[in-house]
Parts: C-alpha cells; structure tokens; sequence
C-alpha cells in the first residue's frame, strides 16, 4: 500500500483512495474505540464518526503518522461520546447493559478458532473481562493513554499528537495508569488465568 | 500488605518510561544503576511491567463491520463532479437563438403591421370608392369602363378574359351581332342574342354570355368587347393600360383587418416550435 499516494488521493476528493485506508486501519481504530468506550455498539459508532471525520478533515493532515492522526480522531470521537453520557446518564447504563452481555456479543468470538477449547475460551474471556474491568475504573484520559501505548504500541510522541497534550503529560498518564492497573489486577487475582496471576510462572 | 510497594510518583514516572525506552542514555544509565541496589524499585519496576504485559495480552477485537465511507455519508454528492452532457451548452445557445429570432419576428411582423394601419388612412378612400363602385349596374357602365385595370387586376382578369375573346377575334360576325343586340339589364343570359347572330356565332356568344352573366362583370364583359374586337385591339388594351396611371385597387391580400392582430408567421410559428423543443429538451436533459 503506497500510502502517501492513497492520503493525497483522498485530499483530492477519492473517496476509494480513503476506503483502502479505512481498510488498512479499521482494526486499530476499532480496538482502541472499543477499549475506550468498553463495548462494541458505542465503539463502532465512534469508529465510524472518526472515519467520516477524518476524510472531511483530511486536507488539514499535515504529514507525519497517519496512524497516530487517526487515533487523535477517534479518541475525541470516543471523548465527545463520553461527555454525552456524562450529560445523559441513562444511555451510560444502557451501554453497561450491553456490555453484560457478553463478550461473544461484542465480536471477541471472532478471534476464538476452531480449534481452541472451551476452556481456553473461557481463560481468554476471563482475562479480557477483568482488563476491561480494570480500564473502565481509569479516568478517561489515562485509559486512552495507556491503550494507545500498550494496546496498538504507539509511542509517546505519537500519543501526545493524538491527544494534543505534551509529552511530559503522556508519560505521567501512562504510568499512573500502569499502576492502578496493577492495584486493580493485583484485586481481581482469582479472575485471572493462572499464567497472569502473581506468583505464578509468567509465560 | 501490597506484594508492590508504592514509590514516589516520579520515580513510577522514571519507570514507566524504562519500560517504553523512552528514557535518554543517561536517565537510562542512572536509573539502572539505582536498580541494583534498591529492591524496592525492581519490585516496583515489576508491577509496572505486569501490568504492561496483561494489557499488551489483551486480544485484539475483529471490527463487527467494515467501516468504509459510502459517497452519501460524506455528502459527496456536490464533491463528485456531476457528468453534465456535453449537449446542454449547444442547447443554451439555440434556446437563446431560437428566442431571438422568434422576438424580431414578431416585432419585424407587428411593426409592420403598423405601418400598414398608418398607410391605410391614404388609400382608405380610393378602397371605399372602389368597392361602392362593385355592385355595377348598366347605368355605371361608362363609370366602370374609365377605370383601367391594374396589371394585377388584368392579369387576373386576362386569363378569363382572353379565351373567351380570341375565338370572338375568329368570329367576325359575332361582334356585330353581340353589338347591334342591346344587353339585357337585368343581365339575362346572352345565349339568346348569339342564338340571333348565327349557329356558329352561337357557341361563342354562348361562352360570352357566361362569363357576362353576373351584373358586376358585365359592364367588363362589355367593355372587353367593345375594346378587345381583335387580337391587336387587345394588345393596345394591354398597352394603354400599361400606361396608365395604375389606382389602388382592392386585393384579397391588400385588405387590412386593423382590429385583429397580424397573425403568425410560418417562420414565427417555427422559431417558436423550436423554442420549446429546446427548453423541453434542456430539461430532459439536466434531469438526467
């Protein structure tokens, strides 16, 4: 993919241009979304609005990572819902309904093979449960900074760009955040695999 | 009791970028060196990269959906340039000229429509005596036969005139005969009086009594007989009346309505059909 080729395409008013890269970074988008907002309605529409927003906006890209310019785009798109729900405290509930639905509901079954067995199914939806649980209590800010870094290995300039924010204050995000993960992981020990409980042998 | 003691927020700070690799040579340098010494910060280093490595463990979520871009999520209807056919400028310009040419024709056809109403007063009175003249009788005849035919009106009336007069020009009897017998006023039919001239004078007579049957052409009639006798008498008729000084006489066409507006021409009539096929087509097409 020639992907400064694809960015001016798509300045020029190709939308196809644009949708090989959607293609080629939904998969991130979605999944710091979905990790933000923590289930998977909410986060396809951020991931959408992000997208719509980013190929009205693509003329004021500027160059450098398109990754981390997309990522600034949903993670405001993930904010802006965030404040709404904040205002609107029903439709907060109604998305912690659907999130008890499950993890099969939210497409983490996709990634279970044929193969795998129901127990390593149920490990793997256990550890991504108490994950999930344990970044839903991080503020927001902190939740998006540690995803970012983490999650889709973006590094800290990158994340200072999509949060417009500086470095110093993406570094102190990060790690305040690592740490009450580890408090929050260090609670939940019996919901872990045995390989992601303290004490035990690491894999 | 906490399996990871807590440290100073800037050390957690200085750790977490060690672990990222963020930290600059000499940070890195430092910070390594205060780890072998102090238990607490490895264990502390530990529980930072724990909880790194649970999170870099989460699995990655498939998109339910594929999220690319449809033209009418991003209004790119008036992005797109819109294909206009190549036929819409051409029909601009006809449409345009279509409408010009209509308008000088009809300001070409009612102005001259009112150069006829102002010309009219002057030939007005010429036209009324002319057509008080039309119901001819005997006694007008002598009026009648003043009035020398316009080479329109004798060219309309020769062809009616000169069959009938060049078999009378054979007939050398005829012309006595027609002229010694009084024409009936009434206008009777003069199949009697050629009946008296002779059975081969008959005949002609006959045609001329036809053409003479109707009051206002008798007086014609007689003066066409009186003054065409032969073939070269004719061609002085023509000549004379060549020559004379030609009096506006009534024409079907001449004839001025000035109560009713000039009708349309075949050519306004065309333009104005031409008018309207282009517009009808101009909007076919830019719905299109």
């Amino acid at each position: 993919m020639d992907e400064p080729a694809l960015i001016r395409e798509a300045q020029r008013g190709d939308l196809d241009s644009f949708n090989r890269l959607v293609l080629e970074y939904q998969s991130p988008v979605y999944n710091v979304a979905y990790r933000i907002m923590g289930e998977a309605d909410s986060a396809s529409d951020a991931t959408q609005e992000a997208f719509i927003s980013a190929y009205k906006n693509i003329g004021g890209y500027r160059g450098g990572s398109f990754k981390g310019w997309l990522m600034r785009i949903v993670t405001n798109a993930c904010y802006d819902e965030l404040r709404r729900r904040k205002r609107r405290p029903a439709a907060s509930l109604e998305a912690l309904a659907v999130v008890d639905t499950g993890p099969d509901a939210d497409g983490e079954a996709s990634l279970v093979s044929e193969a795998e067995s129901p127990e390593s199914h149920a490990e793997r939806s256990e550890l991504a449960d108490t994950i999930q649980h344990c970044l839903d209590t991080l503020p927001d800010d902190q939740r998006t900074a540690v995803v970012m870094c983490d999650v889709q290995g973006l590094d800290y300039g990158e994340i200072a760009a999509a949060m417009r924010t500086a470095l110093g204050t993406v570094k102190s995000r990060i790690a305040r955040a690592r740490l009450k993960l580890r408090d929050c992981l260090q609670s939940a020990q019996e919901l872990l695999p045995a390989a992601f409980r303290l004490g035990e042998e690491r894999p | 009791m906490t399996l990871f003691p807590t440290s100073h927020d800037r050390d957690t700070e200085l750790l977490s970028a060690y672990l990222d690799n963020q930290l600059s040579p000499a940070e890195r340098a430092k910070l390594e060196r205060r780890l072998e010494t102090d238990s607490q910060l490895r264990a502390a280093l530990d529980g930072l990269r724990y909880a790194k490595t649970t999170l870099g463990a989460l699995p990655t979520v498939k998109p339910p959906r594929n999220f690319t871009l449809t033209p009418a999520m991003v209004g790119q209807t008036t992005r797109t340039p819109r294909r206009v056919s190549p036929l819409i400028p051409a029909l601009n310009w006809a449409t345009a000229l279509a409408a010009i040419v209509l308008a000088v024709l009809v300001v070409t056809e009612r102005s001259g429509g009112l150069r006829l109403e102002t010309a009219q007063p002057a030939a007005a009175p010429e036209v009324a005596v002319a057509q008080e003249s039309l119901p001819v009788t005997e006694e007008d005849g002598a009026a009648l036969k003043s009035l020398t035919p316009t080479p329109e009106a004798e060219s309309l009336a020769a062809p009616a005139l000169e069959p009938s007069a060049e078999p009378l020009a054979g007939e050398s009897g005829v012309g006595a005969g027609a002229g010694g017998a009084p024409i009936p006023p009434s206008g009777e039919p003069l199949t009697g009086v050629g009946g008296g001239a002779g059975g081969a004078g008959g005949d002609a007579s006959e045609g001329v009594g036809i053409t003479a049957a109707t009051p206002d052409v008798l007086g014609y009639a007689a003066d066409a007989n009186a003054i065409t006798p032969t073939a070269d008498e004719s061609l002085r008729v023509r000549n004379a009346a060549e020559t004379a000084t030609p009096i506006p006489t009534p024409t079907p066409t001449q004839t001025p309505t000035p109560t009713q507006p000039p009708p349309l021409l075949f050519a306004e009539l065309v333009a104005l059909a031409l008018l309207i096929i282009f517009i009808v087509m101009g909007l076919i097409l830019r719905r299109l």
